[in-house]
């Protein structure tokens, strides 16, 4: 299999699918943070509309 | 109501207005002479004083000190004006941007980077600059320092009015003044081992006309999309 | 006006776009995953060893496609940021804009890995070599461009504001690579040669093309994505958003 090089290569790919984890990862965490945040406010408008305070 | 000047008219005034707000604060010209001189002391102190370490990286340590300079001095091209509301004035007059940004810059490497260049005989005895580099350096910084304005006006139009912005402005000149002091201080490397250096300051010339020309648009053209 | 630009009109609203990227990232994502896992079988335990490198040289499978990707990415985020600027395409800003980070990230790759590459090879962990170099100032490129976005409050001043950079950048980049390859050859000898004359054996052609293909389909699928989530963010106070949120739950 691998000589003595093995653990540069291991690192190498590695590094690699880390970057590739963190790239689909990171918007979907965002994507998912705004969609609850919209969410929290259109619940928030709709109980004020009702009541109607200024 | 008067007759409408003409744009080197306006060139003119301008370049008069800037001079005469210059020379009321002409001791802000000593500021970078200062900083580079500080810069250029750290190294005798980190390297140790021998004049054979110094010699070596004389070109280079004088190329970068008068490079950080400049930098730091860049945020005084348009702040002042940014502040009291000329800068949009300027934007507004009939005249091309581009021109009276030319004059800006013009004016400000005058301030800035001239004293820097007739400093640098001092820098060149305080590291032990090589023997008949002196000329190719002062050379290679007429041709550089100008180059390195036209470049950092650019970036500093695109980020007007940001506070704060140093760390930012540095990153972002850094790529754009990579090529300008390798050929800057390479051709006087070149010079202290003996080689040809006519290349370099060729290149370093054949930037400086392109950035004469471009620069200023593409400081005009940063400065509207960064005031819109 | 032909059927591509209306299309592509089409595209520019953001409703339109938000459908478009949700239905097709996933696909790209799947076709980009068995590309890349069939390219790291053949890189790893099919294609031979080098007869003069041993196995340190399967590194090149995935520093090469990276080097090729962060060069293709400012690429695309530059033609957006021309378009945005000239046009003025809220969605060809977004577009550039997501790009700057999956190209700083296959920078960065690019750059590890080369790194972990000369460390066994050529003894040393960087040189400033030319190519190496560029490289390094594509990061601080792509970093100044996102740096430039973040700084600006107003999201369309900075998108313009980072595309104008990116511009001003691709310009830059041959001049940076040109200055170090004249810098390199006049102090002789500081240089270590990374890619020597070596010929690409065909044997090495299939994980080469395969982590071609894989990251070219990875990037669609993560552009996409970005571009989604970003305008999801900007345009969340209209309608068309909450339509799309109670719609998919």
């Amino acid at each position: 299999m691998l000589d003595q090089y093995a653990p540069y290569v291991w690192a190498s790919y590695a590094i690699f699918v880390a970057m590739l984890v963190w790239d689909y990862l990171i918007p979907r965490l965002r994507l998912r943070r705004t969609r609850r945040a919209i969410a929290i406010r259109m619940k928030r408008e709709a109980t004020r509309k009702p009541g109607g305070t200024p | 109501m008067a007759e409408q000047p003409s744009t080197p008219a306006a060139f003119g005034a301008l370049l008069r207005r800037d001079f005469r707000l210059l020379w009321r604060r002409r001791g802000d010209a000593l500021n970078p002479v200062l900083f580079a001189l500080l810069v250029i002391s750290l190294f005798p102190f980190a390297l140790g004083p021998e004049p054979a370490t110094l010699a070596r990286i004389a070109p280079g340590v004088i190329w970068v000190a008068l490079l950080l300079a400049g930098l730091l001095s860049l945020d005084t091209l348009f702040r002042a004006d940014l502040d009291d509301g000329s800068l949009e004035q300027l934007m507004l007059a009939p005249h091309p941007l581009s021109v009276l940004v030319g004059g800006k810059i013009l004016v400000h490497w005058a301030s800035t980077a001239l004293p820097l260049i007739l400093a640098t005989p001092l820098f060149a005895t305080l590291l032990y600059l090589p023997e008949g580099t002196l000329g190719p350096l002062m050379l290679s910084l007429a041709l550089g320092t100008p180059l390195l304005s036209l470049i950092g006006a650019v970036i500093v139009a695109l980020t007007v009015g940001m506070r704060r912005s140093g760390m930012l402005l540095a990153l972002l000149a850094l790529p754009l003044y990579v090529p300008v002091l390798i050929f800057g201080a390479g051709s006087v490397m070149a010079a202290a081992q003996g080689l040809p250096y006519d290349g370099a300051l060729l290149l370093l010339g054949a930037g400086l006309v392109m950035a004469l020309v471009l620069a200023p648009l593409a400081a005009a053209a940063a400065l509207r999309i960064a005031l819109q | 006006m032909n059927p591509f630009m209306r299309w592509l009109h089409y595209l520019g609203a953001p409703p339109n776009f938000n459908a478009f990227a949700a239905r097709w990232a996933p696909w790209f994502f799947l076709a980009a995953v068995p590309c890349i896992l069939y390219g790291f079988w053949q890189a790893l335990f099919v294609v031979p060893a080098d007869y003069q490198q041993g196995d340190s040289y399967r590194i090149l499978f995935i520093h090469v496609p990276s080097a090729w990707m962060s060069l293709f990415i400012y690429g695309v985020m530059a033609v957006n940021g021309f378009i945005a600027l000239v046009w003025r395409i809220k969605l060809s800003e977004v577009l550039a804009m997501s790009c700057a980070p999956i190209g700083a990230a296959f920078t960065f790759v690019t750059l590890a890995t080369g790194a972990i590459w000369g460390k066994p090879m050529w003894g040393t962990w960087w040189t400033w070599d030319a190519r190496l170099t560029s490289e390094l100032v594509l990061l601080f490129l792509y970093l100044g461009v996102m740096g430039l976005y973040a700084a600006i409050e107003d999201r369309r001043a900075a998108a313009r504001a980072a595309c104008f950079l990116a511009l001003i950048g691709i310009v830059n980049l041959p001049i940076v690579h040109f200055s170090v390859e004249w810098w390199n050859s006049l102090h002789q000898g500081a240089t270590i040669r990374l890619f020597g004359k070596s010929t690409i054996d065909p044997s090495m052609l299939p994980p080469l093309i395969a982590l071609t293909f894989g990251t070219k389909f990875w990037f669609a699928g993560s552009l996409l994505t970005r571009t989604r989530a970003t305008m999801y963010e900007l345009e969340s106070g209209k309608d068309w958003v909450r339509r799309d949120l109670e719609a998919r739950g």
